[in-house]
């Protein structure tokens, strides 16, 4: 994967684990090159397309800060991450395999891709 | 561009009747990280010892900041503002590490102690130890000590990372990219890594044979290249008038693989067109460019 | 700093001649016990002699080889590696040749000095009648002749490895040396023999015209030796 892709999925994992928040700032691209060895072009590159994406702001003169609206997305991530983990641990204890636990994540998600739902289906 | 900080043109150079540089052009901005590759014989240290007016052109010329290279008097302005790290990390013998940087202090009258200083420790030299007693990476890092210490616009090395272990090499590279980051110093590096080049270049040149075959910034490069995988239902037909920009044509089986340097659209339209083709369309890697027009050999593409 | 460089590089070769030169004198000195001595004025004119020939000798060692480095005993096959490192600063091959050209220049000179005081002082006879002003005459006299050899040598070494160097130009000088004795020099050019026979020892005076020639041949060629150092390539 091109480097500076690389660069923008940490960033956006970092906001999405909470460690980044809105508003936070940016440490500077020189710096980053410097940290990470990469070409500063490439890393102003990555910035330039995360702010294309809405995902930072660019300030003149002041730096790049992670942009308010992303707050949103983190918040869910958690919430997501909290009902897989709520929903494995369930049927874990029903008694079911790992194999037999995929197997209904990937149904629902195929019939999810369809719009319709096992229950609907089963009656 | 800007004027380049390097600029040579038409270079060429004979060595007993052999060509070593034959019509060599290279442009390099200033403040970029330009990386300099070519197989083993291209002329990689040919051109870097015309850089420190060890050598002077057959024809063609070679400058830096304007300066023409050739004359190495005339150029000693040049070199007061270039750092060097040359091919075999020879330094004097009968020196010790604390010597030699007492020896080249006074050549450069930007010379910073206090750069010095953070670089013996941070390379971890031994001030006292005798030159010929350091390993090859050690001499490597004291020779780019000497290189960087006082505040070089321009530093041309000829594979600085030869030799290193890979923790040595990214400190190095570290350094180089951090100097060209904060202080906008020029970085020409000559390397058979094509890894450390991703990595922190921005312009590339290879050479192959004395002369370059592909030049650019390597994002451009990237966006303007593209390798089609051609492949036939039947035998693939034996001669193809390939439209310009067509690099190279390499055949296997029922399958062609061509690289396109430009004009990708109506090459494709050209590749569709072709009797039970089918051709998908792949963007280049260095490692392909660098294969490609490195191959110590002349390919006809139609 | 290229003066320290030149010293680094050749402390060793002069070492090397001293304590031959030294050792000699020495044996000598010692020995006189066991005959072994300087104890005629024909023992003085052959040890005269031999120190003329280790003088020369030492003009020739102390040369070095051109820009390039030169590595302390080591016969310097070729190019050191160092010398591109030489190359890449800001510094006119002039200057680079010049500083190595008065390192080697000033140790002959003490290698002159030194062999000469310590003579003088072991052996009454080699001192003979001189005056302190004949001794003068004699140091500047010697300083001066073997500055021609002196840069004989340079030259060679701005092309020759060591052993070519070296070899080179003791066969030259021996070979010239050979054909003044079939075909004599004009006092004014004979440089070998200002050193021996006309020398201060016996005339008390400044033999001119020899000195002149030396020095002429040694500014002559240096401007050569720069001129191919200038010119040739790496």
């Amino acid at each position: 994967m091109p480097l500076y892709l690389q660069l923008m999925e940490q960033v956006k994992h970092a906001i999405e684990t909470g460690a980044l928040r809105a508003g936070d700032q940016l440490p500077a691209m020189r710096k980053i090159a410097e940290e990470l060895v990469m070409n500063p072009n490439t890393v102003a590159r990555a910035y330039r397309e995360l702010e294309h994406g809405g995902i930072i702001e660019l300030k003149h003169g002041s730096g790049a800060y992670v942009s308010g609206s992303v707050m949103g997305r983190a918040k869910v991530m958690r919430k997501a991450q909290a009902i897989a983990e709520g929903a494995i641990q369930r049927m874990s204890e029903l008694g079911l395999s790992e194999e037999e636990i995929r197997r209904f994540v990937e149904n629902e998600l195929s019939a999810l891709r369809t719009g319709m739902s096992q229950e609907d289906t089963n009656g | 561009m800007a004027d380049p900080v390097i600029e040579v043109a038409g270079l060429s150079k004979s060595f007993g009747g052999q060509p070593a540089l034959n019509g060599l052009n290279l442009r390099v901005p200033a403040g970029s990280i330009f990386g300099f590759l070519g197989r083993n014989g291209a002329g990689k240290t040919t051109t870097i010892r015309m850089m420190s007016s060890a050598l002077k052109p057959d024809a063609g010329s070679i400058r830096v900041f304007g300066i023409p290279m050739g004359e190495p008097t005339k150029a000693i302005n040049a070199r007061r503002r270039m750092g060097f790290v040359t091919e075999e990390k020879d330094l004097y013998p009968y020196m010790t590490v604390e010597q030699i940087i007492r020896f080249t202090r006074p050549f450069f009258p930007k010379w910073r102690r206090d750069l010095e200083q953070r670089y013996l420790r941070a390379f971890d030299l031994p001030p006292h130890k005798k030159i010929p007693d350091l390993s090859k990476g050690m001499r490597s890092k004291l020779m780019l000590l000497l290189a960087i210490s006082h505040e070089a616009e321009l530093l041309v090395l000829d594979e600085p990372t030869d030799g290193l272990d890979p923790v040595s090499v990214e400190e190095m590279l570290r350094v180089l990219v951090g100097l060209a980051a904060t202080e906008g110093t020029t970085v020409f590096f000559s390397t058979h890594q094509l890894a450390e080049v991703e990595q922190i270049a921005d312009h590339i040149a290879i050479i192959d044979h004395g002369r370059g075959v592909v030049q650019g910034s390597l994002d451009d490069l990237k966006a303007q290249y593209r390798r089609l995988h051609i492949v036939f239902a039947e035998e693939p037909p034996v001669r193809v008038r390939w439209l310009d920009g067509v690099e190279h044509v390499h055949q296997e089986g029922r399958t062609l693989s061509v690289l396109v340097s430009r004009n990708v659209s109506a090459v494709i339209e050209q590749a569709r067109a072709l009797p039970g083709a089918t051709v998908e369309c792949f963007p280049v890697t260095l490692k392909e460019l660098f294969f490609n027009h490195a191959r110590g050999s002349v390919e006809c593409s139609g | 700093m290229l003066w320290m460089k030149g010293w680094l590089e050749t402390r060793w070769r002069l070492f090397f001649i001293l304590a031959v030169i030294l050792g000699a004198f020495a044996f000598r000195f010692v020995g006189a016990r066991y005959g072994m001595g300087v104890s005629s004025t024909e023992d003085a004119n052959r040890m005269i002699g031999a120190m003329t020939v280790l003088w020369l000798f030492a003009a020739v060692y102390l040369a070095g080889a051109g820009i390039r480095t030169q590595p302390s005993f080591q016969a310097a096959k070729g190019l050191h590696g160092s010398t591109y490192f030489t190359l890449s600063l800001p510094v006119s091959r002039s200057r680079l040749l010049a500083v190595r050209v008065a390192v080697g220049t000033i140790e002959t000179m003490v290698v002159i000095l030194l062999s000469s005081v310590v003579a003088w002082t072991l052996f009454p006879l080699v001192r003979g009648n001189s005056t302190l002003s004949d001794m003068l005459r004699i140091l500047f006299t010697a300083f001066c002749c073997t500055a021609g050899l002196h840069a004989v040598a340079v030259v060679a070494g701005t092309f020759l490895d060591d052993m070519w160097q070296i070899w080179g130009t003791l066969i030259a000088a021996v070979s010239l040396k050979w054909l003044t004795v079939r075909f004599p020099l004009p006092p004014a050019l004979d440089v070998f023999g200002a050193m021996s026979g006309h020398s201060p020892l016996i005339n008390h005076m400044l033999p001119w015209g020899p000195i002149a020639t030396s020095i002429g041949l040694f500014g002559g060629l240096v401007a050569v030796a720069a001129a191919i150092v200038n010119w040739r390539e790496y």
